[in-house]
C-alpha cells in the first residue's frame, strides 16, 4: 500500500494490519455454476421493448414538467401575495406620511400623486424587464 | 460522483476489442468478452457492497443480464468499464434499497455486535483472529469498507477500485487512509496486547 498516504502512530502497527488484511481478504470466487445460470437468465430475459421504453420515459418526463410547472404556480402565487403585502404597506405608510412629505416638499397632492405615480412605474418597469430595462436607460443616459 | 476515475481513452484502449465487435454488430462476442474481463469484477463489486455471497451473486446475475440487454446499444460515451459498473452499482442499491424494508443492521449495530463477539479473544487462536479482523472490517462504516475489501480483492490497485466505485483515485485513497486508522483504532483499544504482534501471529 505504497501509494496510500498515511500517518501512522506506529509504523510497526500499520505493516502488520497491511499483511493481516492481505491474508484475510480474499477475492471471493465465483460460485459455482455462475456462469450457466447466467446464461439461462438471458435466454428467459425479455428483450428490451424500446417502445415501452419510450413511453416510460415520456411518461416521467411529463411528470417531471408538471411537477415544475406546480413549482412555477406556487412560486409565482407567492411572490404575487408578497406584491400585494408590501403595497398594502406602502398604501398605508403614504396615507399616514403623504400630507407631511406634500408640505415638506411644497407640493400639492396631485402633484406628489403624480410623482409617486412615475417612481411606482419606472420601478415596475425595472421589476418586470430588469437588466434590459436598465441598460437601455444606461445607454440613454450616456 | 466526484471526478473522473481513470483516463478515459486508457479504458476505451483497454475494451477496443470488444467496441470492434459492436461496432460490427457482433454482439454475443462481443459479451463473452465482457464476461471474461468483468464478470469477476461486477461480483467483487456486489460483494463489497451487499456484504452477503448470495444476494451479491443475484445482484451481478441481473447486473450481467442488463448489460447484455443494453449491450448493442452502448454509444461510448463513457468507457465501457465505467458504464458497467455503473450499472451493476445501480443495482446494487436498489437491492439494498429492498433490503431496507427488512430488518437490516446499521453500522452502529455491526459495531456493537462485533464489540461483544470480541470480549474475550485476545487468546485466541490465529484462526478465530482471522474471523475478529474480519469482523473488525466488516463493522467498518459502509463508506470505508468497500474501498478497504475492494481494495484487497484487487490485488491493491487504487486506480481499479477508484473505477468501480465512480470515484476520483485520491477519494480512494482518504478512504483507504481512514479505514485503516479506524482498524488501527479498534486493535489499540480492544486489549490485545501489543497490536502489531497480534496481528503478526495471524500469520
Amino acid at each position: 500500500m505504497n501509494d496510500i498516504p498515511r500517518q501512522p502512530r506506529d509504523q510497526a502497527l500499520d505493516a502488520a494490519l497491511d499483511s493481516a488484511l492481505r491474508r484475510e481478504l480474499h477475492a471471493p470466487e465465483l460460485p459455482a455454476g455462475f456462469r450457466e445460470r447466467l446464461r439461462a437468465a438471458i435466454v428467459r430475459a425479455p428483450q428490451l421493448d424500446h417502445a415501452r421504453l419510450r413511453r416510460e420515459l415520456e411518461r416521467e418526463q411529463r411528470e417531471a414538467m408538471a411537477a415544475l410547472r406546480e413549482g412555477y404556480v406556487r412560486m409565482s402565487r407567492e411572490v404575487f401575495a408578497a406584491l400585494v403585502c408590501v403595497a398594502v404597506v406602502f398604501g398605508a405608510a403614504a396615507a399616514t406620511w403623504l400630507p407631511e412629505l406634500a408640505k415638506r416638499l411644497d407640493l400639492d397632492m396631485g402633484q406628489l400623486v403624480a410623482l409617486a405615480c412615475v417612481v411606482g412605474a419606472v420601478a415596475y418597469a425595472v421589476w418586470v424587464a430588469r437588466r434590459p430595462l436598465v441598460g437601455r436607460i444606461m445607454r440613454w443616459i450616456a | 460522483m466526484d471526478g473522473s476515475v481513470q483516463p478515459v481513452s486508457a479504458a476505451r484502449e483497454r475494451d477496443r476489442d470488444i467496441l470492434g465487435l459492436l461496432a460490427e454488430g457482433r454482439q454475443e462476442p462481443a459479451f463473452a468478452l465482457v464476461l471474461d474481463r468483468y464478470e469477476r469484477k461486477v461480483y467483487r463489486l456486489c460483494v463489497a457492497m451487499l456484504r452477503d455471497p448470495d444476494q451479491a451473486a443475484d445482484a451481478a446475475q441481473d447486473s450481467l443480464v442488463r448489460i447484455w440487454q443494453a449491450l448493442g446499444r452502448f454509444d461510448e460515451r463513457a468507457a465501457l468499464s465505467t458504464w458497467i459498473y455503473t450499472i451493476t452499482r445501480n443495482r446494487c442499491l436498489s437491492a439494498i434499497e429492498r433490503r431496507r424494508d427488512h430488518a437490516s443492521l446499521s453500522d452502529e449495530a455491526v459495531a456493537d455486535e462485533v464489540e461483544a463477539r470480541t470480549a474475550d479473544r485476545a487468546g485466541a487462536e490465529p484462526d478465530d483472529r482471522g474471523a475478529l479482523l474480519r469482523d473488525y472490517v466488516a463493522a467498518l462504516p459502509e463508506r470505508y469498507r468497500r474501498p478497504l475489501l475492494l481494495y484487497y480483492f484487487e490485488g491493491c490497485a487504487v486506480d481499479e477500485v477508484a473505477s468501480l466505485l465512480g470515484v476520483a483515485e485520491n477519494t480512494v485513497k482518504t478512504w483507504l487512509h481512514r479505514a485503516r486508522a479506524m482498524l488501527q483504532e479498534r486493535l489499540v483499544g480492544a486489549g490485545l496486547g501489543d497490536p502489531a504482534l497480534w496481528l503478526e501471529e495471524l500469520a
